[in-house]
């Protein structure tokens, strides 16, 4: 596995929702009861916007008024350069380019309020300031297997979640080409994929950190509520 | 003021309005049918963050069904979808309903962070008209309205015009106006809106830092209809501009 500095900065980064295997399992029936009535057909994205960016090693403050906040670890597609995919043979192209300088492998820390309802989108609770840890590097080469990583994230030097890729409900690549029949990826984006419901808690002192395969991609602490 | 941004032979310039005319930046004059209109923005260095909302006028959460929020429902969107002024927005094939939605653009001009509704005007640029259409056949009830229905590319026509803050007395009394074809289909005013201005300000910024050029679509009235491919969109507000737009059929 061959890590690289990041080559630009992010723009624009969209997550993925239901989109593995254990959020849905979670739900249970009530994929098929109101306010959902289905299991989702396309995608479900949300947008994690730039006051949300948070670097490597910088302290997270607490949203007003909440003393823990899931951390998510989500690996993402990160786009080096502009890739207006419009239709499945575009981003069959991009698929195919994977190994050839348009997208890396990264992973990155979602912070996000816990909610139970994923009915209407939930920026109160996920967009808040710094609540994404963005990563030092990614990974440049097609060398590792999509399929088989191993996702973790610590706290305090001590791994409280832990899940596999190949619990996703469809591959990292098969998710790239349904999103991108109605996103348009530009230079800096980044697409990532579901984690599990269980992610851990965190609070104020605690640092996470972020490891995929055994290396570190993002750390911060948590402090105290932001005035 | 009203500015602009546009491409005159095939060099992109800011201008501004005179007298029916564009004024570039490099003092040479244009008309409106020689330049290629872009989103009326200064480029910012970190993506734009766009914050639109729904169902913010109450005759429009009427006719879809639902109780206005009690909270304003909000949603983000990515920058690919913005497109300026006379530009064309592919209708998907298949589509059953997609329409426009008129919408007041407030563009943030300060670093915006915990403002009072009642400081929230100090920290507006100024204002332009967005077109938020939406394509309601990939409507879900996960994280609705999805992605997929209001994150496409280039559906998010903006402009012609931002105008200064300052120019407009009050924007939270402006009348809004949608033509199809040249046939009224949408009418409606700002004072409609079930969360002003001020108090979306005040909400964002209780937890989300707003940045100069940063944007938030401050949701439709009622009369949305479909649109098919050839439609001419105008979507007009008083005293800020009127959004030219046609529906073309996808590839």
């Amino acid at each position: 596995m061959k890590l690289a500095l990041l080559s630009q900065p992010l723009a624009t980064v969209y997550g993925s929702l239901m989109h593995h295997r254990a959020e849905l399992d979670a739900l249970g029936d009530a994929t098929h009861q109101p306010p959902y009535n289905a299991t989702p057909q396309a995608p479900v994205l949300y947008i994690k916007p730039t006051n949300t960016f948070s670097a490597f090693d910088a302290r997270i403050a607490l949203p007003t008024g909440h003393v823990q906040v899931r951390a998510r670890a989500c690996l993402g597609l990160f786009f080096k350069q502009k890739w207006p995919v419009t239709d499945i043979n575009a981003a069959q192209s991009a698929i195919d380019l994977i190994v050839n300088d348009v997208i890396a492998i990264t992973l990155l820390c979602d912070l996000t309020v816990p909610h139970n309802s994923f009915h209407r989108p939930p920026v109160k609770f996920n967009a808040f300031d710094d609540s994404l840890g963005l990563p030092a590097q990614s990974i440049d080469t097609g060398s590792i297997d999509l399929g088989n990583l191993q996702i973790e994230a610590w706290v305090n030097g001590v791994c409280q979640h832990r899940y596999s890729s190949a619990d996703w409900l469809c591959t990292a690549l098969e998710q790239l080409q349904a999103v991108s029949e109605f996103i348009a990826f530009e230079a800096g984006d980044v697409l990532m994929m579901g984690c599990p419901p269980d992610a851990a808690l965190v609070q104020v002192g605690d640092v996470v950190e972020t490891r995929l395969n055994g290396h570190a991609f993002t750390r911060n602490q948590i402090t105290e509520v932001a005035l | 003021m009203k500015h602009a941004r546009v491409i005159y032979q095939g060099t992109e310039f800011a201008a501004t309005e005179r007298d029916g005319k564009l004024l570039l930046s490099d003092g040479r004059i244009a008309s409106f049918d020689d330049v290629q209109w872009l989103p009326p923005f200064t480029p910012v260095n970190q993506a734009r963050t766009i914050l639109c909302l729904g169902l913010n006028y109450s005759d429009h959460a009427k006719e879809l069904a639902f109780k206005p929020p009690t909270e304003p429902l909000a949603f983000l969107k990515g920058q690919s979808g913005l497109i300026g002024h006379r530009q064309h927005t592919p209708r998907p094939a298949g589509v059953k309903f997609m329409h426009y939605e008129c919408e007041l653009a407030v563009v943030i001009g300060r670093v915006a962070k915990n403002v009072r509704a009642s400081d929230a005007y100090d920290f507006i640029a100024g204002y332009t008209v967005a077109n938020d259409y939406a394509i309601r056949d990939y409507l879900e009830n996960w994280y609705r309205p999805n992605l997929k229905v209001k994150g496409r590319p280039a559906c998010t026509p903006i402009g012609p015009w931002l105008v200064d803050a300052k120019d407009i007395a009050d924007p939270m009394q402006l009348n809004l106006q949608t033509t199809v074809n040249g046939q009224v289909t949408q009418r409606g005013s700002t004072r409609d809106m079930i969360f002003s201005i001020p108090v979306l300000i005040e909400y964002f910024t209780s937890f989300m830092t707003l940045r100069p050029g940063d944007l938030i679509l401050t949701g439709t009235p009622d009369g949305v209809v479909d649109c098919p491919a050839g439609s001419v969109i105008e979507c007009g507000i008083e005293s800020i501009g009127t959004l030219h737009n046609t529906i073309e059929s996808a590839a």
